[in-house]
C-alpha cells in the first residue's frame, strides 16, 4: 500500500517537473519571439536605412553605427533560434539543420545593404553556429 | 637649467608664430579665392545693370583686385566681380572705374576671363574675351579663343555672349558662357557643377594676347547643381525594392510564426492526446 503511494507521489513529482519544463519552455518561446520581434523592427530601421544612428563622418561613430547594427543581427539570430529551439521541443521534434539555416539566412539577408556589416554578421553567425555545434556535440 | 627651459620655451613660440604666420597668407599666386556659385534669374547680356528689374541680385557679389603682378599683389585695381549661374549658363559681370577712361588711351581696351579645365589648376585653355575697336562709340567685339602654349587661337565655333558699355568713367563688362557644354568640343572647357574651376580676369589695352595684358588675378568658383529635386538612380531604386522585398517576406514568416506560437497550447495538447 504505502509503495503504490511512493510511486504515486514519485509520478506525481515528475508530472509536476514535467509541466514546471513546458511552462518555462513555452514561456521562453513566447518571450525569445517577443525580443526577436523588437529585434527585428530595430533592424528593419537601422539596416533597411530608415533610420540613422550617427549622421557623422567620425570613425568612431562610423564603428558604433555597425557594431548596433550587427549585434542586431546576431541577437536576433540567437533568441529566434532559442525561440523555434524551444517550439519543436514542445512539440516534440527536433530543431533540424533546414530549420537554423532558414533563419540563419534570414538573419544575413538583413546586412544585404553594407558589406562591411554582412562581412561581420557572416563572421558573427558562423561563430555562433559552431558553438551551438560543438554545445551539441558535447 | 631653469634658464635652459625658459629659452627653450622662447624658442618653441616663436616658431609657433613664424609657422602659424605662413597661414595668414590668403592670397598668393596659385592658390585662387573659391566661391560658391549658386542660381537665379538670367540677366540681360547688355553692359547695363538694370536696378528695376533687379537682375543680377541674386549674384554671388565679390571685391577682387587685379594686378600686374601676381606673386607680389599690390597696387591692384579694385574691381567688382558678380558671378550667377541661371540654366544653361553662367554669368560673370565685371565693373570698374580708371580716371580718363574715355581717353584715347583706353580706346582698344579688353577684359578677358580665361577658364582652366577642372583638372588643369592654372593652365588656362579657354579664353572668352570683349576686345574693344574703339571704347569712345562703343564699338567691341566678342572672342572666343582657345589657348595652346601661350598662343591663343580663335575658336571655330565660339560659345557664349558678352556685352560692355563704358559710363563715364565706370565700364560693365558681362559675359555668358555655357555650362555642360559639350558642343565646344576641345576648343571650350566644358564647365560642370560640384568642381571647383579655376579662372583668371586679365585685362589690357593693346589688342595682344598674352603680351597685352597688364593686369590679371586668379579665382576659382564652383558651380552648385540646380535646385532640383535629386535623381533617383536605377541602383537606388532596386536597392529600395530589394529592402522592401527581404524585410516584408521576413516580417511574413515572423508573423506566422507568431501565429503558430498561438496554437501551439493546442497543439501540445493535441500531441498528448
Amino acid at each position: 500500500m504505502s509503495k503504490v503511494k511512493k510511486d504515486h507521489l514519485k509520478s506525481g513529482t515528475a508530472n509536476r517537473k514535467q509541466k514546471l519544463k513546458e511552462k518555462s519552455a513555452y514561456r521562453s518561446v513566447i518571450l525569445s519571439a517577443v525580443i526577436g520581434g523588437i529585434l527585428l523592427i530595430i533592424s528593419i530601421l537601422l539596416n533597411g536605412g530608415y533610420l540613422s544612428l550617427f549622421a557623422s563622418e567620425d570613425l568612431f561613430l562610423q564603428t558604433l553605427d555597425i557594431t548596433v547594427k550587427v549585434l542586431v543581427i546576431l541577437f536576433f539570430f540567437i533568441f529566434m533560434t532559442i525561440s523555434i529551439g524551444n517550439y519543436k521541443e514542445l512539440t516534440g521534434k527536433p530543431l533540424d539543420l533546414k530549420l537554423i539555416v532558414l533563419i540563419f539566412i534570414f538573419s544575413l539577408i538583413q546586412a544585404f545593404r553594407d558589406s562591411i556589416v554582412f562581412s561581420f554578421s557572416l563572421i558573427g553567425l558562423l561563430l555562433i553556429m559552431v558553438y551551438m555545434f560543438l554545445v551539441q556535440e558535447n | 637649467m631653469k634658464k635652459h627651459t625658459t629659452n627653450i620655451i622662447i624658442l618653441i613660440l616663436i616658431a609657433q608664430i613664424l609657422v602659424s604666420s605662413a597661414f595668414l597668407i590668403g592670397k598668393s599666386y596659385g592658390t585662387p579665392i573659391e566661391y560658391d556659385v549658386g542660381f537665379g534669374t538670367a540677366p540681360v547680356i547688355d553692359g547695363v545693370v538694370d536696378g528695376v528689374t533687379g537682375e543680377w541680385a541674386s549674384a554671388e557679389k565679390l571685391e577682387i583686385e587685379l594686378f600686374p603682378d601676381l606673386s607680389n599683389q599690390s597696387d591692384g585695381l579694385p574691381i567688382e566681380l558678380w558671378v550667377l549661374q541661371a540654366e544653361p549658363n553662367l554669368y560673370i559681370l565685371a565693373r570698374f572705374d580708371l580716371n580718363d577712361h574715355n581717353s584715347i588711351e583706353y580706346d582698344n581696351e579688353f577684359l578677358g576671363i580665361l577658364i582652366a579645365d577642372w583638372d588643369a589648376d592654372l593652365n588656362f585653355t579657354d579664353a572668352k574675351i570683349v576686345q574693344f575697336s574703339n571704347i569712345s562709340t562703343n564699338n567691341y567685339s566678342y572672342l572666343d579663343y582657345h589657348i595652346s602654349d601661350t598662343i591663343y587661337y580663335e575658336d571655330a565655333n565660339p560659345n557664349g555672349d558678352c556685352a560692355a558699355k563704358l559710363e563715364g568713367n565706370q565700364i560693365v563688362y558681362e559675359f555668358s558662357m555655357p555650362v555642360k557644354n559639350k558642343e565646344g568640343g576641345i576648343e571650350d572647357v566644358e564647365l560642370g557643377h560640384g568642381i571647383p574651376f579655376n579662372f583668371k580676369i586679365v585685362f589690357g589695352k593693346t589688342a595682344d594676347y598674352p603680351s597685352g595684358i597688364i593686369i590679371s588675378n586668379i579665382f576659382s568658383i564652383e558651380l552648385q547643381y540646380p535646385p532640383r529635386t535629386p535623381e533617383v538612380t536605377f541602383g537606388e531604386l532596386l536597392m529600395s525594392i530589394s529592402t522592401i522585398v527581404i524585410f516584408s517576406t521576413i516580417g511574413a514568416f515572423f508573423a506566422y510564426y507568431i501565429y503558430r506560437i498561438t496554437r501551439l497550447k493546442k497543439e501540445i495538447e493535441r500531441i498528448r492526446s
